[in-house]
């Protein structure tokens, strides 16, 4: 019989560290027994200062203690307020191969950032940057394109001071660059024209996520068009430059990431009929759909009915103007007379959110007769209780369907 | 100190026809090389020589070669962009795949690290790890049998370490 203990410093380590993304967990692991304790101290991968009671009590002192391990790859600080450059510093002398590094709203300045991106070098692969406040930014880009070719991933979220051009050494430096996050930054049309230019690495963007961020209405097919393989798009609450339009979605029917999307958030925005029939006739790769709190025309739930889109969605939240009898018809496949065959309804439907206005409490009734199996449904509603009775929703419960209700529908 | 290259990949080499893959208790699985090729290890090995009939693996009991190949087939298959197989499908089946008893899953992690399948490692990894969670370490020394060796000051000095986290 092996033994958890029969295996080498390295494996251990390895499955502790699936473990150590609570700091929290650390300290209870290092109760175990005494090569547990050792293997943690001297071959931890991972660590996660960045739970709610850890976070705002670490000094640089603690952080010093617990994290001279120079196995470390992954280390999240994030919204570790205490800590100074000069914990930075030293993790960055003591770990030389970091690959994963979360600095989210954290007082590090690029006295610190600086050696890190140099050091970690080509090891690097993620760095979330969030709210980095320094009017030197630029400079830690131009850094990351000069140093860190295999960068896969990138946060720049609500960074107060990002000029146009300060993305584009990222751009063209780092060819492995997959995943691009700029939520809530207000942003020029100049990068997103870097991202189509010839050398940058937007044609191998998997993943954008612009949530909150101010766009000009007419850069959002720049930016789609230079990146053309693109799986994930976030434009949640996405607004526009000029205050009162919406950005153009409609622009964006051609686009040829429409037919490699996996996941789209399009909540809060505007979305014409067009659009959506672009997006469930196209987009047969789609899995994940998110529609909360946005605007449509009527007509669009027909474009669910789509035979192709169907079969491949898993995750849908639906805004309320899209939560009605007819639209649980067609997710649940129930033939109604005189109108079109919806079909099988969604049999791969695992996750789904509906927001509820004024619709009757009743129409959840159809929800338990689809086809699908759902896992996850979440009913948000300004009006509290109104599902209380309704015998559905335990028939789900039975089925091993998780239910939840929120009072709100943010 | 070893630096990764840069990303610039390497057009992988065509890898045709099957490749007789032998465990340590001598069983033999014939197998298309683009799966065997899923294990680094063999990778490296069908890249030096191609004329090679079979690899033996001296490391590996029949049992969980046979699980690895098996692992190996699907994603290969699965992991095509154009699989129509859903990332939903691919955890099902990775959940389903790990739902074996402790030894199994033990030996899988052994087998995983030297035929060095990053993506089984992490899986099987993953698993062991989630059997630790909400339990105290009592708890999880009596889920994997193990001794408490620490002595009390050893704890005491642990407890102080950690003292910060509850004031």
């Amino acid at each position: 019989m092996v033994h958890i203990n029969d295996f080498p410093d390295e494996i251990l380590a390895a499955i502790l560290s699936f473990f150590t993304d609570k700091f929290t967990n650390v300290v209870l692991l290092r109760f175990v027994c005494r090569r547990w304790r050792d293997v943690l101290r001297t071959h931890l991968l991972r660590i996660d200062f960045s739970e709610d009671s850890v976070r705002s009590r670490v000094t640089d002192a603690i952080f010093l203690h617990f994290s001279a391990i120079p196995s470390l790859k992954e280390v999240n600080l994030a919204s570790c307020s205490r800590l100074t450059d000069k914990s930075m510093l030293k993790l960055v002398e003591c770990c030389p191969e970091l690959a994963v590094v979360n600095v989210d709203t954290c007082k590090f300045t690029a006295e610190s950032l600086g050696p890190l991106i140099r050091s970690s070098g080509a090891f690097l692969l993620e760095l979330n940057l969030a709210f980095y406040g320094g009017s030197d930014l630029p400079g830690l880009l131009e850094l990351l394109g000069q140093h860190c070719p295999n960068l896969r991933a990138l946060h720049l979220d609500y960074a107060p001071r990002l000029p146009a051009r300060a993305l584009w050494p990222v751009l063209a430096g780092c060819p492995a660059l997959e995943r691009l996050s700029l939520q809530g930054i207000k942003f020029p049309a100049a990068v997103f024209q870097a991202l189509a230019r010839p050398g940058s690495c937007g044609r191998q963007l998997r993943s954008i996520n612009l949530a909150c961020s101010t766009l000009a209405v007419d850069t959002l097919p720049d930016l789609i068009g230079g990146c053309p393989c693109l799986e994930v798009l976030d434009l949640h609450r996405l607004q526009a430059a000029d205050g009162d339009s919406l950005p153009r979605l409609g622009s964006l029917i051609t686009a040829p990431c429409l037919e490699t999307l996996r996941s789209i958030d399009l909540s809060g925005c505007e979305i014409p009929v067009g659009f959506m029939r672009a997006l469930t006739t196209r987009g047969s790769r789609l899995q994940a759909l998110a529609l909360r709190r946005s605007m449509f025309t009527e007509g669009t739930e027909e474009c669910f009915v789509n035979a192709a889109f169907r079969k491949t969605i898993t995750s849908l939240q639906l805004c309320s103007t899209l939560v009605n009898t007819r639209m649980l018809q067609i997710l649940t496949g129930r033939v109604i007379p005189g109108t079109a065959h919806p079909g099988d309804g969604y049999p791969g439907l695992t996750y789904l959110v509906l927001q509820w206005a004024n619709e009757p409490a009743e129409t959840i009734e159809f929800l338990p007769r689809g086809p699908m199996r759902l896992k996850y449904l979440r009913l948000e509603s300004n009006a509290p209780g109104f599902a209380a009775h309704c015998l559905a929703l335990n028939d789900l419960e039975r089925r091993g369907c998780e239910v939840e209700m929120r009072m709100n529908m943010g | 100190m070893a630096t990764p290259a840069a990303a610039a990949a390497a057009p992988a080499p065509q890898l045709e026809g099957d490749i007789k893959l032998v465990s340590e208790d001598a069983h033999e699985f014939v197998t298309p090389k683009n799966v065997a090729a899923q294990c680094k290890m063999i990778k490296t090995m069908l890249e030096v020589s191609e004329e090679q009939e079979f690899i033996n693996l001296p490391n590996v009991k029949g049992k969980e070669l046979e699980k690895v190949i098996e692992y190996c087939r699907y994603h290969v298959q699965a992991d095509k962009p154009d699989s129509g197989v859903s990332d939903n499908d691919k955890k099902t089946w990775d959940e389903n795949f790990v739902k074996v008893d402790k030894e199994t899953l033990f030996n899988l992690i052994m087998a995983a690290n030297y035929l060095d399948v990053k993506s089984l490692l992490d899986l099987t990894c993953a698993t062991v790890a989630n059997m630790l969670k909400n339990k105290t370490p009592e708890e999880i020394r009596r889920e994997f049998n193990i001794k408490n060796d620490l002595t009390p000051e050893e704890e005491e000095e642990i407890k102080r370490e950690s003292a910060w986290l509850y004031q």
